[in-house]
């Protein structure tokens, strides 16, 4: 009897051990390598865990400079070192590193887990040239965060249509943006209007671009805002992209005094400290809002405002809509994971994003505080209840009501994404600062742009620079 | 009266300067025990007035969600001291060889040596198929051969002297790092190929770190090397003491102080390198600097966690120069000459 026990006992072990193998990548370590913690750092290291108890294999994640990761990614894949198994990048530069990644596997790009991926995220973001090369891991877009406490006070309700003619709400347009964040500027329960990022290197042409989506994301010729899609001319310097230059910079006036070197760290405790009616931010700003900040139960979240004017790059003039078209700039475009093709354990490393994806491991993710991972599956936006112990009801409604609405919006505007990225917006940067500094006049520096912008095209090839950002827009290749 | 009013004015700008040296410090001091929203509030300077302290920011360092600073530690320390160790001893030798002896250079051979590098690099490579550490140790050994024994041939052109090599050595530094740095990660990506591991290996860092801190050694060694009397060696010559036992046993322990100074100095450059470091590394040896960096992220500058983590990698710093400070002060008393 004791012996049929122990045989017992010792299948029910190695069962257990079998199970808890599955799939068995016993003696694996997966070099996985991202920005420095704890955003996006401490998800990979908590998905880690999750895929390491069903495996047995090991994950190290390791870590570098957000600054430095580009080019130290690069140079690894190009000298073919085998540093990493997984890379955590943005998708920016996408079109720099797919000539070195696998592809994922199709066993991962099918079922109810593939399907709940938003389709902006699965079929736009994480595709080029028609092949899937990385699997996003963070939803990013820019959004509108507002305080409800300043926006439902019946007195500045009152105050405010009785100075500009409308009803005071979440702005429509970038028009009612300006005119709230006046309202607000030193008066009605707030320190300053509003709140953006300015800085050079403080991801303040994210901020620019959001402005200029509005104005040039063009419906009627889609694809055009950074470039013509049919000659790569660049868009930068249209009368679209300078007003938003001239407005973005107006915002200037709202916002506390030293903004110019606020970047998009500053934004955000501004907001949730309460010292601003409104800002621009990623998804971050609302979660810092409810859990450590002083607005807790106020935190509002919009899309970003939109325009009833649209510059059509084709007929070079302004196109009118009836009703303010809006136009959600997808600014970044949230953390993506991919596999270097000469990885050794590419079958593990693509397990191990597959583990970091799931519903399950990306539900929890979202909710955890500073894992920077913000929703990107369909079921993201629909469990209220996930956000129980971060937002009030009113509160997970807007947030995640303003996100899916960005999301599904007919018009939303996809970041740049292009060979050398990091060369455009290097010339951006220098140019927009010295605008926003007074230095130079905006158009004067979006001419300059514009010229920088298309020798770099000439340079890295405009046959193929062309082909490469039609792909990024989700046009089809000119024949 | 007129010298109590000189004392005054070099005693207040004194202050202006102590205030400008340790206004940083302080800056960075506060701000390590600030919650995340104080740091955007506004200029505050004065815990408990200004803004109630928190200890989340060495919390969160700790924890090791803003990355593991154990390991970096270590490796920042074992790298730093070994080649720190390295550059200093190598440097004292090629520093007194410079001092003791005179060097004839001749520029022809200095130039076959490097048309021989070159071009026989190209050959060996391009040409013969040889892998590029193979091709490197080829030419880099037919070469010095070469050039040696061209020097001793009587060629026409100028001669290098001295002061010429010192130049030479210091002039390593001059160019951008990363014009260096580069080549170095190449050079060391295809001795991986080989099967030679000096990414992210301790080895590679030392060598790389020992070339980086040698100049700055060989120039503040010589320096210090040409105040040691002459007398002295040459009292031990006519006793018939071998150099290297003059180096070691004479010469070195009237350096001392010269030593640990040129220590410092070549520790801090190479605790505080960045480039080599980012390059060379990946997962195992990441030095503190990476981390340090890594503290400004895609969400912006978290100042009260770069402040965490400058504070941590200072204060080893503050440690060795205290520790080092001593000596060379204990150095100087015991190495002065009656």
């Amino acid at each position: 009897m004791m012996k049929y026990l122990l045989a017992l006992a010792m299948l029910s072990a190695s069962g257990s051990a079998y199970a808890a193998c599955s799939p068995d990548y016993s003696g694996i370590t997966l070099k996985v390598s991202t920005q420095n913690g704890p955003a996006i750092a401490s998800a990979l290291q908590a998905a880690g865990k999750s895929w390491e108890a069903k495996t047995c294999g090991k994950v190290d994640v390791v870590e570098f400079p957000f600054g430095d990761l580009y080019s130290k990614f690069l140079t690894s894949m190009t000298q073919q070192t085998g540093d990493f198994d997984v890379l955590g990048f943005v998708p920016a530069w996408v079109p720099d590193f797919a000539p070195y990644l696998s592809t994922m596997p199709a066993s991962i790009q099918q079922g109810a887990a593939w399907e709940d991926i938003h389709p902006v995220y699965r079929e736009r973001l994480m595709s080029w040239n028609g092949e899937i090369k990385s699997a996003t891991m963070d939803g990013d877009m820019h959004l509108l965060n507002y305080r409800a406490d300043l926006f439902s006070d019946a007195k500045n309700k009152e105050e405010f249509k009785a100075k500009y003619g409308y009803e005071l709400d979440a702005p429509k347009t970038w028009t009612q943006y300006l005119d709230i964040a006046e309202f607000f500027n030193g008066a009605h329960g707030s320190k300053f209007g509003t709140a953006e990022a300015y800085k050079r290197g403080g991801q303040q042409f994210w901020y620019f671009f959001s402005h200029a989506a509005s104005y040039t994301n063009s419906p009627n010729y889609p694809g055009s805002m950074f470039f013509d899609p049919e000659t790569m001319d660049a868009q930068i310097n249209n009368p679209g992209w300078l007003r938003a230059l001239q407005e973005y910079k107006k915002a200037l006036d709202f916002n506390p005094p030293g903004a110019l070197n606020n970047g998009s760290g500053d934004v955000r405790p501004l907001y949730a400290g309460g010292s601003v009616a409104m800002n621009l931010d990623w998804a971050d700003s609302g979660v810092l809002g409810a859990t450590e900040g002083t607005i807790k139960g106020n935190v509002r979240t919009a899309v970003l405002p939109g325009s009833t004017d649209i510059w059509n790059a084709k007929t070079k003039a302004w196109d009118h809509f009836d009703t303010p078209v809006a136009s959600p700039f997808l600014a970044f475009g949230g953390w993506q994971l991919g596999v270097p093709a000469d990885g050794k354990n590419q079958e593990a490393a693509w397990s191990f994003v597959a583990e970091t994806i799931s519903p399950e491991v990306s539900g929890k993710a979202i909710v955890t505080a500073n894992s920077g991972v913000n929703p990107f599956r369909l079921s993201h936006y629909e469990n209220l209840d996930n956000w129980k112990s971060i937002f009030t009801p009113d509160e997970a409604a807007s947030y995640l009501g303003a996100q899916r609405a960005s999301l599904d919006s007919k018009n939303v505007a996809l970041d740049l994404r292009l060979p050398g990225f990091n060369d455009y917006t290097d010339v951006l940067e220098i140019e927009l600062s010295k605008a926003l500094a007074g230095e130079a006049e905006p158009q004067q520096a979006l001419d300059t742009i514009a010229a920088a912008w298309n020798k770099l095209t000439d340079e890295f090839g405009r046959d193929k620079q062309l082909a490469a950002y039609r792909s990024s827009m989700g046009l089809p290749a000119l024949k | 009266m007129e010298a109590r009013n000189f004392r005054r004015v070099g005693l207040g700008i004194a202050l202006v300067w102590l205030f400008f040296a340790l206004f940083p410090l302080w800056w960075v001091l506060v701000t390590a025990f600030k919650p995340p929203l104080a740091v955007s509030q506004g200029p505050t300077y004065l815990p408990f007035v200004d803004f109630w302290p928190t200890l989340q920011a060495f919390t969160d360092a700790w924890s090791g969600i803003r990355g593991d600073f154990g390991p970096p530690i270590i490796a920042s320390l074992l790298v730093s001291v070994t080649s720190t160790a390295l550059s200093v001893f190598f440097g004292a030798m090629a520093a007194y060889a410079l001092v003791r002896f005179k060097f004839h250079i001749k520029l022809l051979a200095a130039m076959a040596f490097a048309i021989l590098s070159i071009g026989g690099f190209i050959v060996i490579n391009s040409l013969l198929g040889f892998a590029v550490p193979y091709a490197l140790l080829i030419v880099l050994a037919t070469g010095l051969t070469v050039s040696i024994w061209l020097n001793g041939l009587p060629l026409p052109g100028p001669v290098l002297g001295n002061d010429d090599i010192t130049f030479w050595f210091v002039s390593q530094r001059m160019f951008p790092p990363i014009v260096s740095a580069f080549a170095l990660f190449l050079v060391y990506a295809e001795m991986r190929k080989v099967g030679v591991q000096l990414l992210d290996s301790m080895p590679g860092l030392v060598l790389a770190y020992t070339a980086f801190g040698l100049p700055f050694a060989v120039w503040l060694m010589r320096d210090f090397l040409q105040n040691v009397p002459l007398e002295v060696e040459e009292a031990a010559l006519v006793d018939n003491i071998g150099r290297i036992r003059i180096f070691f046993q004479i010469v070195l322990p009237m350096s001392v102080p010269g030593l640990v100074a040129t220590s410092m100095i070549v520790l801090s450059f190479i605790w505080n390198e960045f480039l080599l470091a980012l390059l060379l590394t990946s997962a195992k040896w990441q030095t503190l600097p990476i981390l340090l960096a890594g503290q400004s992220s895609s969400r912006g500058d978290e100042w009260w966690a770069i402040s965490v983590a400058a504070l941590i990698s200072i204060v080893p710093m503050i440690v060795v120069a205290i520790f080092l400070g001593r000596m060379m002060r204990s150095g100087l008393l015991a190495g002065s000459i009656k």
